[in-house]
């Protein structure tokens, strides 16, 4: 297999107004192109969120004529599978250079219709608030704990341009949000909304020298319905993608300077990051509740899905952006300070599925 | 309604003729009367609860009664919807975790 770098990346801006995915795919990927010089290079265009025959539409629109162009559907995680099937193209030598893009718009919560286990509860705060107590419940982690890792992830927004606009909440503000269920708070959840995300993935050979190199993947599925999860203190899928992330590269969670993790709901930024191995099971709430005071910024250092919106099948590509950023040293006020090893999970359908990516300079 | 496979033991509660273990064919079969409450919390005031019917976890509503973990939760027979018994004493099996 080839090595395959990052070589390029961009957000657009979250909001919470619709907006056609496949014009915001545009933007991001028109933006990425257009002081580039390699856009005749591109083989394969693999797109997340556009409508039917998306990858072929985006195509024409930036004037490619890529050997191959596709759509990739895996709900909140359709971006980040859409950056494996684009690594996959690279790596494999079907492509030198691969255009990944992915858009949503704003609108009711997504929900797998088809799982009847859910009954008539499709929405995502019922099993977001059964993690949530069950969390707590198993690592003693506490309300104003929770609060904290929302209170961070509002206050790290505020130095992402791409994030929803909003403001800072401390914790007390966040605990005072409006209740949405017994165990979440309006500022713990993440709100879905428009945005756009695209990157270029090359080979060695294409790229030559990048700050961004995809070091292993790992994919986990457990199943489709709600049951099959696993234990709903912890995210199994998480726990299996990121040990086959971490094996395929070679390092290991210690050595991870920034991770962007799917925090649909605040607590699972703590099971997600316990889940990775960045902290041993049942610390990870207290070790994000102490980040918000000490102002470090390793995790989540954009805002995450709850400081910066969750525009579905764009929001694993603006974390593999943003880790893209850290590690090439782009990241402005959010900068790690000598980032070499960055981390992304994105997960669909309450944890059913998980993808991790471990990138590194 | 639950479907069971008609070589093995395997039931699930989704709408597919097929076993997930020995893709053998299946058939409705009823589904378990009670089960055991994983975890539950309220929205407006509404309790939910996820509930294990035998190795098959399901995401209720509550009609009646207090949930809590280990408590035993039964069918009404209106969807995916229980009674909570009212002691939790006769838990069919442990908090999972």
């Amino acid at each position: 297999m080839r090595k395959v770098a990052v070589i390029g990346a961009r957000v657009e801006r979250c909001s919470l107004d619709a907006r056609d995915p496949d014009s915001l795919m545009l933007a991001a990927s028109a933006g990425l192109l257009r002081s580039r010089e390699d856009k005749n290079r591109i083989g394969a265009v693999v797109c997340a969120g556009g409508g039917t025959y998306s990858g072929a539409i985006l195509s024409e629109c930036l004037g490619l004529h890529p050997r191959t162009s596709h759509g990739v559907e895996s709900m909140c995680c359709s971006g980040a599978d859409a950056l494996v099937s684009g690594y996959a193209y690279v790596s494999s030598g079907l492509a030198d250079v691969a255009l990944v893009a992915g858009a949503d718009s704003a609108g009711p919560a997504r929900a797998l219709e088809w799982d009847s286990s859910r009954g008539s509860l499709k929405s995502p705060l019922y099993w977001g608030s059964l993690m949530t107590r069950a969390y707590k419940r198993a690592s003693g982690a506490t309300a104003e704990q929770i609060a904290d890792i929302a209170s961070k992830a509002h206050s790290s927004a505020r130095a992402n341009p791409a994030a929803l606009p909003g403001r800072a909440h401390d914790p007390h503000g966040v605990l005072g949000s409006r209740q949405v269920t017994a165990d979440l708070r309006l500022l713990e959840c993440s709100r879905p909304a428009s945005g756009g995300a695209a990157l270029l993935l090359a080979s060695k050979e294409a790229a030559g020298e990048s700050p961004a190199w995809i070091a292993g993947i790992g994919r986990a599925t457990t199943g489709a319905s709600f049951g099959t999860a696993g234990p709903l203190d912890r995210l199994e899928s998480a726990r299996l993608a990121a040990a086959e992330a971490f094996q395929a590269s070679g390092t290991e969670p210690g050595r991870v300077d920034v991770a962007e993790l799917h925090d649909a709901f605040s607590a699972l930024e703590a099971m997600a990051a316990e889940a990775c191995g960045l902290y041993a099971r049942g610390q990870g709430a207290q070790a994000l509740s102490e980040m918000r005071l000490t102002e470090e910024k390793r995790v989540n250092p954009r805002g995450g899905l709850v400081g910066s919106g969750h525009p579905f099948a764009a929001t694993g590509l603006a974390q593999a952006a943003e880790i893209y950023f850290q590690l090439a040293g782009l990241a402005g006020k959010r900068q790690v300070p000598g980032a070499r090893t960055g981390l992304t999970h994105t997960m669909a359908a309450a944890g059913t599925s998980s993808s991790v990516v471990v990138m590194c300079a | 309604m639950f479907w069971g496979c008609v070589r093995c033991s395997t039931r699930w509660h989704r709408d597919s003729p097929v076993c997930p273990s020995c893709l053998g064919p299946a058939e409705r079969t009823p589904a378990p009367n009670l089960g055991n409450v994983i975890e539950y919390s309220y929205k407006d005031g509404q309790g939910f609860c996820a509930v294990d019917f035998d190795g098959v976890l399901l995401l209720c509503s509550v009609a009646s009664g207090e949930p809590s973990p280990g408590a035993v939760a039964k069918l009404t027979g209106r969807g995916l919807e229980v009674d909570i018994e009212p002691s939790p004493s006769g838990a069919l099996m442990e908090e999972r975790g």
